[in-house]
């Protein structure tokens, strides 16, 4: 998916920003050791963000 | 790494910046945040963010998901996002470290203008004038309207960049002409860029757009001027740290730009200025008749990994 569509798809709620966080962290857990690209790692901070997105946006 | 995110290093691909935790964030990360963006991970650099591979002493090498035998660019945020591991990407630019990797990896990557994207790391001191004036932040997607809502995202706000400015992104009014440029200068190109850009100006042509292939201004003068300033900050500010950081690559680099360019005094740096603006104008008086240019970022296709 495009950023733009997870963003529509956020924004109307048919994915949580918290899902699609996961998703995306899964992901650095499965292909980073083979690449290196990403070098620091903040998926508590990153999964506290989505939460507050999904609260916005629940709250309207 | 090499921007400011509260709580984490901004190491620049160093070794002496490892504990170098910011206090703050970058305009342009408190711009991706407030549009509901949220930060997986940080991304690789090269030491000093210096060259068009991504190694250093203290976070390693990053490969190219595309291929690992050829280079992903000088930075890994386009390593990031053509990996999936995220779905949009921030970089910084002063000579190609958003477009390189992005033309590596297969990706759409923005050098916007400067100041059209505020950016201010409040945990080192403000970098000089020629650095000032060329560094930018920027998208990098895996779609162009991807290109659009970063661009609108992170181009928001913030006036803790003196260089930012509150102009609109959006431009109506402007002549669908767009000149295709298949050899730079004297620039060799490989047949396959070829192939890519006169593929470029077909689609826009398809989509009603008038595309005359036609010289733009030389490039190799800028370049030179981008070097002679980029130079100047080096010897200003980095010269001891390459020597303490003593990282085999950027002192190879360095090296080579000492002996293309030499030391740079005031009055160097008074040239290159002023010869900047006359290369702007040249520019700008082009653009106003083709507001596009197709043309080649690199005349070959990504060099094999280190």
């Amino acid at each position: 998916m495009s950023a733009t569509e997870i963003a529509d798809a956020v924004w109307s709620k048919q994915l949580s920003a918290a899902e699609v966080t996961h998703a995306h962290l899964e992901r650095i857990g499965s292909v980073n050791s083979l690449i290196n690209a990403v070098v620091q790692e903040s998926p508590d901070e990153a999964l506290a963000s989505a939460k507050a997105v999904d609260e916005a946006i629940s709250q309207g | 790494m090499n921007v400011d995110q509260a709580g984490q290093a901004t190491t620049n691909g160093l070794v002496l910046q490892r504990n170098l935790i910011a206090q703050s964030d970058s305009p342009v990360v408190s711009n991706i945040r407030a549009a509901g963006g949220i930060i997986v991970g940080r991304t690789n650099t090269p030491a000093f963010s210096l060259r068009w591979f991504t190694k250093n002493d203290l976070h390693g090498q990053t490969l190219n998901p595309r291929d690992l035998s050829i280079t992903p660019g000088g930075s890994s945020g386009a390593a990031t996002v053509a990996s999936g591991i995220c779905a949009l990407g921030h970089g910084t630019n002063i000579d190609g470290s958003i477009r390189y990797p992005t033309f590596a990896c297969g990706l759409h990557g923005l050098r916007p203008t400067s100041g059209r994207i505020a950016a201010y790391n409040a945990s080192g001191k403000d970098r000089h004038i020629g650095v000032q004036l060329m560094a930018v932040s920027g998208p990098i997607c895996r779609t162009i309207s991807d290109i659009k809502i970063g661009l609108e995202a992170m181009s928001v706000g913030g006036f803790n960049d003196p260089w930012w400015v509150p102009a609109s992104i959006y431009q109506e009014q402007f002549p669908r002409r767009a000149a295709l440029t298949i050899a730079t200068d004297d620039m060799p190109v490989s047949c396959e860029i070829e192939l890519a850009l006169r593929d470029a100006g077909q689609r826009l042509k398809d989509a009603g757009w008038v595309v005359e292939e036609a010289f733009c201004p030389p490039m190799r003068p800028a370049a030179r001027i981008n070097e002679e300033l980029w130079m100047t900050e080096m010897w200003a500010s980095v010269d001891l740290m390459v020597e303490q950081e003593a990282e085999a690559d950027s002192i190879f680099v360095y090296e080579q730009m000492k002996n293309r360019i030499g030391h740079m005094g005031v009055e160097d740096l008074l040239h290159a200025l002023q010869s900047r603006a006359g290369i702007i104008r040249e520019w700008q008086r082009f653009m106003e008749k083709y507001p596009v240019l197709i043309c080649p970022l690199s005349g070959e296709l990504p060099f094999l990994q280190q």
